[in-house]
Parts: C-alpha cells; sequence; structure tokens
C-alpha cells in the first residue's frame, strides 16, 4: 500500500496547488459560511436596553430567559444612558424595572412591574414586549402556584413545601409537558429546532462543495486512464482495475481525514452541533460520493466532456434536491422520489444507505467484468 | 524460450494471423517483418497478453501456464508509442514503475540502467526531452523487472541516427551477455539486418523476404494465408 500511496503522492505534488484547493474547499466554504451567517445573525439582532435598579434573582432569571432570546442582543445600562441611546437609534426599546421586582412577583402584584420606552423608529417593541411580557406572566403563574400550594397546606395544618422547591418543580413540568416547540420550517426541510437550524444550512453548503470539488479532484482518473502511460499499468505488479480502484481508496481515506477536521472545525472552534449519527451520514455520503464520481468518470475519455458532464450532473442534483427549488409538490405525489434522490438523505442529516450500495455494487461490478481482451485500459 | 503453436487472429470475419508457428531460442534477436496491416502489432500484442488470440497458444520457458499475470511477469513490453508522465522526469517516470514493479530496485540500479543506454538526463522532465531520449526511457521502464524475453514495437521510429544505434548496441549487448530473448518489430531494414540474428516475416508480400534474403539473413516467413 506504500508503494501505491508514494506513486498517488508523485502525481498529486504535480498539481498540489488546485488539489489543495479543492481537497479543503469543503473545509473552508462551510466555516466561511458558519462565520458570515453568525455575523449576520449578529447584525439582525434587536437591541434591546434593560435597566435594572437593583439586580435581584427574579430579574437575573428573567434577563437570563431574554439573552436566550436568538432575535435579541441584551444591553445593561442605566437609565440615563437607555434614554440617550433610544434617542439617537441606537436600542430599539429600553425595559425598565424597579428594584422591588421580585417582591411584586411574589405577592403577584402586577402593577408598575416593567416600563418600556420606545422611540418613533422602533421596529420591534411590540414582538420584544410580548415575549417579555410572556416570561414575566410565567414568574407570576409559578409565583401565584407556589402561593397557592402554601395556602392548600396550611388549611390542612400541613408544613409547606418551600416556594422555591414548588416553583422548580413547575418549571420541571413546564419542561416536560411544553406544548409549542418553537421551529421553522422552510420548503424541503423537517422544522428543526433554532440550535440545529443553523448546520442544516451549513450541511446543505457542505454537501454542495464536496460534490463540486470531488467531480473536479477526479478529474485525474479520466486523465490517467487514457494517457499512454496508463498502458504500462498491466505489465506492473497491479491489474489496472485494481491499481485505480485502490487510488480511489487513498483518496476516500484523504477525504475522510479533511472530512474529521472540518466537523472538529465546526464543533470546537465553531459552536455548531454535529450529532453522531449525522457525523456518520456525512462520511457515508462523503464515501458515496466519490464512487459515484468514480464511477461516472469511467464514462468519459476526454477531460473537456467529463467536466461538462460532472458540472450537468452536479447541477441536476443540486436543482432536483430542494436546496434551492422547491420540491415538495414532487415529493408528494412520489414519495419514492425523496428516498431515491442520492441528496436527500444527508440533506436531512440521514445515513443514506441505498445509493452507497448501489455505487459499492456497480464499483463491484465493474472490477469483476470480464474483458474482451486481457489488458485493456480500464 | 517462446514458442508460439498454430496461433489465429480473426476481427470478425477478418483473419489477421492464421496458424502462426514460430519458435525463439533464448538470446536469440529476432526482427519481425511485414508489410502495415500485415499483423505484426497484433501478434506482439498476443504475445504481451494484451489481446487475446481466437485458437492456438504459445508459451514461455515451456511453461504451459497462460495466466496474463504470470506472462507479463516475464516480458518486457516496449510499446509502438512514447508512454510516459511528461510532467514527470526521467527519475521520477521510473521511480514511478519500480514502485508499481514486481522486482525491487534500488534508485542507483535504476539509474545505472538508464545510463547504460545513454540516457543521463535523470533529473530533467520528459517533456523537455528529445525524441530519442524519450525513447530509450520508454524502453528502460520496460526493462525495471529485468524480464528474460523483450518484445519491442517500432521502438525507434523517428528517432535520430545516433540514438538508435545506441538503443541497438544496447539491445545487442543485453542479448549476449545477459541472454535476453528479443523480438523486435521495425520497418528499417539497416536496423534489423545489423542487429537481428534471425527475421520473421509475416504476409503475402515477399518483399521483405527478398531484401532480406539478399542481405544474407536468415528469413522465417509466416504466410497469413497458410492452411
Amino acid at each position: 500500500m506504500m508503494r501505491l500511496l508514494h506513486t498517488r503522492w508523485m502525481h498529486v505534488r504535480k498539481q498540489y496547488k488546485s488539489f489543495l484547493f479543492w481537497l479543503l474547499l469543503p473545509l473552508f466554504a462551510s466555516a466561511v459560511y458558519v462565520a458570515v451567517d453568525t455575523n449576520i445573525e449578529d447584525q439582525l439582532r434587536i437591541p434591546v436596553g434593560i435597566v435594572m435598579e437593583e439586580e435581584t434573582p427574579l430579574l437575573q432569571e428573567l434577563t437570563d430567559s431574554m439573552e436566550n432570546l436568538p432575535l435579541i442582543e441584551v444591553n445593561y445600562i442605566s437609565y440615563h444612558e437607555a434614554i440617550h441611546r433610544l434617542e439617537n437609534h441606537q436600542v430599539d426599546s429600553v425595559f425598565e424595572f424597579p428594584a422591588e421586582y421580585d417582591e411584586a412577583i411574589l405577592h403577584n402584584d402586577r402593577r408598575g412591574i416593567v416600563s418600556h420606552f420606545t422611540s418613533n423608529m422602533s421596529l420591534a417593541a411590540i414582538p420584544v414586549k410580548e415575549s417579555v411580557v410572556s416570561f414575566i406572566q410565567e414568574q407570576l403563574n409559578r409565583s401565584k402556584a407556589a402561593i397557592a400550594v402554601e395556602d392548600l397546606f396550611e388549611t390542612h395544618n400541613l408544613t409547606p413545601p418551600p416556594k422555591e422547591d414548588v416553583k422548580q418543580t413547575s418549571k420541571e413540568i413546564q419542561e416536560s409537558e411544553r406544548l409549542i416547540e418553537t421551529t421553522f420550517s422552510t420548503a424541503g426541510k423537517q422544522g428543526n429546532s433554532n440550535e440545529t437550524s443553523a448546520i442544516i444550512s451549513v450541511l446543505d453548503v457542505w454537501i454542495v462543495v464536496v460534490l463540486f470539488s470531488t467531480m473536479m479532484i477526479f478529474e485525474w482518473v479520466v486523465q490517467e486512464r487514457n494517457h499512454p502511460a496508463f498502458g504500462r499499468i498491466p505489465f506492473t505488479a497491479y491489474h489496472p482495475k485494481q491499481y485505480i480502484l485502490s487510488q480511489v481508496c487513498i483518496y476516500i481515506g484523504m477525504f475522510l481525514v479533511i472530512d474529521f477536521v472540518t466537523f472538529s472545525v465546526l464543533v470546537y472552534g465553531m459552536d455548531q452541533t454535529i450529532s453522531l449519527s449525522m457525523l456518520i451520514a456525512c462520511l457515508m455520503f462523503r464515501i458515496t460520493t466519490v464512487l459515484g464520481v468514480f464511477l461516472l468518470t469511467l464514462l468519459f475519455k476526454q477531460r473537456f466532456s467529463y467536466v461538462l458532464g460532472a458540472l450537468i450532473v452536479c447541477v441536476v442534483l443540486i436543482g432536483t434536491s430542494g436546496m434551492i427549488l422547491p420540491i415538495e409538490g414532487i415529493i408528494r405525489h412520489f414519495p419514492l422520489f425523496a428516498s431515491l434522490h442520492p441528496l436527500q438523505p444527508m440533506m436531512h442529516g440521514e445515513i443514506g444507505l441505498t445509493w452507497l450500495l448501489i455505487s459499492m455494487g456497480l464499483c463491484f461490478l465493474w472490477l469483476f467484468k470480464k474483458e474482451n481482451i486481457h489488458a485493456k485500459r480500464s | 524460450m517462446l514458442n508460439v503453436r498454430d496461433l489465429s487472429k480473426n476481427y470478425g470475419e477478418k483473419h489477421v494471423l492464421h496458424k502462426i508457428n514460430f519458435h525463439i531460442h533464448k538470446g536469440e534477436i529476432v526482427g519481425l517483418v511485414g508489410e502495415n496491416g500485415a499483423g505484426k502489432s497484433t501478434l506482439l500484442h498476443i504475445l504481451a497478453t494484451i489481446e487475446k488470440q481466437s485458437s492456438g497458444h504459445f508459451s514461455i520457458d515451456e511453461e504451459p501456464d497462460s495466466k496474463p499475470a504470470n506472462i507479463r511477469k516475464k516480458i518486457g513490453f516496449v510499446p509502438q508509442e512514447v508512454a510516459l508522465w511528461e510532467d514527470f522526469t526521467v527519475k521520477e517516470n521510473m521511480t514511478f514503475f519500480e514502485k508499481l514493479s514486481w522486482k525491487r530496485r534500488s534508485i542507483d540500479e535504476l539509474k545505472k540502467l538508464c545510463e547504460a543506454m545513454h540516457l543521463d538526463a535523470w533529473n530533467t522532465k520528459v517533456r523537455a526531452l528529445s525524441g530519442g531520449m524519450k525513447r530509450k526511457l520508454n524502453m528502460a521502464i520496460s526493462l525495471i523487472h529485468d524480464p528474460p524475453i523483450l518484445f519491442l514495437d517500432e521502438p525507434t521510429v523517428g528517432i535520430d541516427l545516433k540514438s538508435k544505434k545506441e538503443i541497438a548496441d544496447y539491445l545487442t549487448h543485453i542479448a549476449t551477455t545477459k541472454d535476453k530473448t528479443i523480438l523486435y518489430i521495425s520497418h528499417d531494414m539497416d536496423e534489423i539486418t545489423s542487429m537481428c540474428t534471425r527475421v520473421i516475416s509475416i504476409g503475402d508480400d515477399p518483399f521483405y523476404d527478398d531484401i532480406l534474403t539478399a542481405e544474407g539473413m536468415d528469413v522465417t516467413t509466416l504466410s497469413k494465408n497458410d492452411e
């Protein structure tokens, strides 16, 4: 194997610039996409000013909930600074909480619990206010429940549990029995939670770039198989088909290493979430792509016609995948379409075995197909 | 060394070779001549296991084993075209095919093999080599695994006289000192008469036979229409 690796290295180093470009393109494209996406998301966040007379536990809980909203940027500022920023439209709106906030919540007192300031340019004041009010409402309901439980215990002359325990239990029940999950659904994609929606988009980018870069890298098969020097391979210790398939395996190895690096960068460097099953799906997709592209190269003898053919295949696959154009209508009428499309399983983070098995089967058929002549260029 | 018995090759209705028989001894340099389309290259391709014969058989070293992979270990095939990686240097081409070869050869051995053919542009890229140099490298690669028998399909076509002579001298040298058996296709009668010990003529046209016989060569004629 080392000797085969050496021969591949001899070829690759002659065109290392283009090879490295295409090899690393999925990594860079994914990383750049995430960076740009995060940047745009940050830019699109609605700046909201929070004025707290005193930092109390319940207020802390409320502001934590606000910070967790993906489209709100929370700024802790003084009253005067808030008004100044609001006048200069540096914040969309301002919420001012009194020092007695916790007291008011615990006694279910809703009066003067929060002041909301807006300007004539406040674009998202109303939806942000609705979100904040819903968080306050949660806290009020929890306190109300704790007071009710306390009264119930006192009615029966029992020692009531601590209010914090009641609230905690209430939170746990809220989590486990959540009726509405915040989901977004776009054409061709199933609903996904906010956390995973970003990585699905990165996956789309990764899929497209992997497909295209693999096709470009595998131009070597067309070039080498049809080169006069390849006619010498039958007179070596390797059958031409055995030689070329082992070179394909070397490429698969290189691609998998780069993919591991890509996903490590995305997970550890860019805070993306990739589950183990998604990782396996990606690696399977990479192997399927390599084998599929390799089979495609066998149909061509000239570099130009291969590149043209590869581009057409690439455009058709991406165009029919639902990535750009909606295909829900097609899937509704032909449910098999989704399971037969080579990119569909990967787009949903699923392991697509159908095309992997098909391409492996075709490679085996090619490998063991008898030739009319002994040493035909494979 | 090489024994050919009743070898025939048909492409559909067309008979290219018909029941050919001949024998080549160890250390012989045998010229294979004939007009274009007579079947010289087809015969060489069959013996090199690139193509399959329609009928008949051949053996090398009296071994009946006809598995192509086993036959290829024993032969060095020099194709008519220059089959080299143009972006590689001489050294890289030699190393590349050594890595794939049955026989391990050191860089020194590979270099000496090239030098023996007066191919001394070790670190020059193939695309910068002269036609003669390319032909020499084309041949040197076929000798990496030190095969006992060598098939050459017009290995000196289109090159200068000096390179032709150097190639001929080298082939004569390895045939006499290393007992290599050589089957050599050429249209150059001077080359054939100066280098070959014997000639096999394919085809029905007596043109080559007459010239070579007049030069005192031992000519075996293999007619395509022999029954």
